[in-house]
């Protein structure tokens, strides 16, 4: 289990344990964490998982391939250099203590 | 069972969206999911995939927790059918005898699989795929099968017999119309996919029917077609399209064609009674003159959002365009917009190898679009579309034309 922190755009944070292998995405879909909605289930369809990690982060995650790269583009909340697709981004114990801002709306 | 409030009678994506959207947009009363599931609303393209291989665990599929519904207030009463509308009274009869009463009424039906009714058809070992238990059924049976035919080239068909290529499982399909996904897809698009099943040796017999089964110790042992030839099969899946399931909506007197007819309110003929999702059908700027009746995540999950912010009072119109994607071997097949009546296919090059789209138009408008991986693409060309933006064929087929700049202004 990997410790991920999801914070809200009202500020609301939570700490959730994710398995290792799963996405960031169903790790906070699957613990009611609001303001992720993956419209397409996580099959890099909609932009609608988009999350902002915090600094420091950035270079743990697995690289951002060229499509979800594109995809980020079309987000609906403008993305930052810190943007991913949090559905492309498989947990793993190097993420402990990841924290994620989520975008206030994501369509 | 005390309800009225709002009441949700569905189990899948459209069920939970009504809900979900009109909690957050501030229904005040009680909302309440009647699902003749036995199981909580869960992800469907899965099951044909990445669950149907393994890839996706079964604990990854529900859509949302039990506990997300709990902190929502939306209550889920499960193995719940609904058999009786009745209008007057305002209540639903489930088929326990039980009535409950509601002030709104979302009907989120879905579809139910066609049903192939040939001799034979009945015999053990040949499966339909709308459920994760149906799912897990096929794929039980999948270890001990020798040769898997499947009865229909669409969606379903094809995302299977990828599956059981991946598998090492043999397949072949078997389909009435002269080219695959003729439902949903163009000619194009059936090429395409004809060719990669062709390469990853799954055959497709086209302007097929299945006249009966062979069925040998009461299990299917082949599939016999029109022409009379034999296809062994000790496992079949039949995947030949599904009926909006608008039984209890027509017998209380809501208007039925082809599914429910609801406005861009999700509104039926009833002004307390709602529809969203693959039961309903509705005008769409997509669509052209007709009602059109979708079947895809996109509209059950898009159209529902609406009805539920409408159920709450904050109307707003469903006005999306349709968009469609389908996993098959190395390929995600995108599709926006409806493409029927094109008189126009131009093929644009994209960036990454085998990645390609196929634009589609009639009279010059852009009208649809099918993209191979390339999702950037697909979702620029989503917002083309909604925009009603002008591109010419000409700007369409040259790769360094960016798609986003017809969003900017008229074509040349």
């Amino acid at each position: 289990m990997v410790k991920i922190t999801y914070i809200q755009s009202n500020g609301k944070s939570r700490d959730v344990d994710v398995p290792a292998g799963t996405s960031l995405m169903l790790g906070a879909v699957q613990a009611s964490v609001q303001g992720i909605d993956a419209d397409c289930g996580g099959c890099l369809s909609c932009a609608t998982c988009h999350i902002f990690v915090e600094p420091g982060f950035l270079a743990n995650l697995p690289p951002m391939l060229d499509d979800e790269d594109a995809m980020l583009d079309e987000a609906h909340t403008p993305r930052q250099p810190n943007s991913r697709l949090s559905c492309q981004v498989e947990v793993s114990a190097e993420l402990e203590g990841l924290v994620v801002h989520i975008p206030e709306a994501q369509s | 069972m005390k309800a009225d409030g709002l009441i949700v009678v569905g189990g899948s994506y459209a069920a939970l969206n009504i809900a979900l959207s009109a909690r957050d947009a501030g229904y005040g009363g009680p909302i309440r999911i009647l699902s003749a599931e036995d199981r909580l609303p869960y992800y469907r393209p899965p099951l044909s995939k990445g669950y149907f291989k393994g890839e996706v665990a079964a604990g990854e599929l529900p859509i949302k927790s039990g506990e997300f519904y709990r902190d929502k207030d939306i209550e889920v009463a499960l193995n719940t059918r609904v058999t009786r509308i009745d209008r007057i009274d305002r209540s639903v009869e489930t088929d326990t005898g039980d009535r409950i009463p509601y002030d709104h009424l979302a009907l989120a039906l879905g579809t139910n699989p066609r049903r192939l009714a040939v001799p034979g058809s009945d015999a053990a070992g040949i499966h339909y795929l709308k459920s994760q238990a149906d799912a897990d059924a096929i794929r039980s049976a999948l270890d001990a099968a020798q040769s898997v035919v499947i009865v229909g080239g669409g969606f379903i068909g094809l995302e299977l017999a990828a599956s059981l290529s991946a598998l090492g499982k043999p397949v072949r399909i078997i389909e009435a119309m002269d080219r695959v996904v003729a439902r949903a897809g163009t000619a194009v698009l059936s090429e395409f996919l004809t060719d990669i099943h062709a390469r990853n040796g799954v055959e497709i017999l086209c302007s097929t029917t299945v006249a009966s089964f062979d069925v040998t110790g009461g299990r299917v042992s082949a599939v016999v077609d029109s022409q009379g030839n034999r296809h062994a099969a000790d496992l079949a899946v039949v995947g030949i399209g599904v009926v909006p399931n608008d039984d209890i909506a027509r017998a209380c007197g809501l208007v039925c064609h082809n599914g429910i007819e609801v406005d861009e309110f999700g509104t039926t003929s009833d002004g307390f009674i709602f529809a969203s999702g693959d039961c309903t059908s509705f005008q769409s700027r997509f669509g052209g003159e007709s009602p059109i009746r979708l079947e895809c995540v996109q509209n059950a999950t898009e159209q529902a959002r609406a009805t539920g912010a409408a159920i709450a009072g904050k109307r707003r119109a469903y006005d999306a365009v349709p968009w469609f994607w389908s996993d098959q071997y190395d390929s995600k097949i995108q599709m926006a917009g409806l493409a029927a009546g094109y008189d126009q296919a131009v093929r644009r090059e994209g960036k990454a190898a085998g990645a390609f789209s196929v634009l589609y138009f009639r009279d010059e408008r852009l009208i649809a679009a099918d993209t191979v991986n390339a999702p950037a693409e697909h979702l620029a060309l989503r917002r083309l579309l909604m925009a009603e933006a002008r591109v010419s064929p000409a700007q369409a087929a040259d790769p360094g034309f960016e798609l986003r700049k017809a969003l900017e202004g008229p074509a040349d």
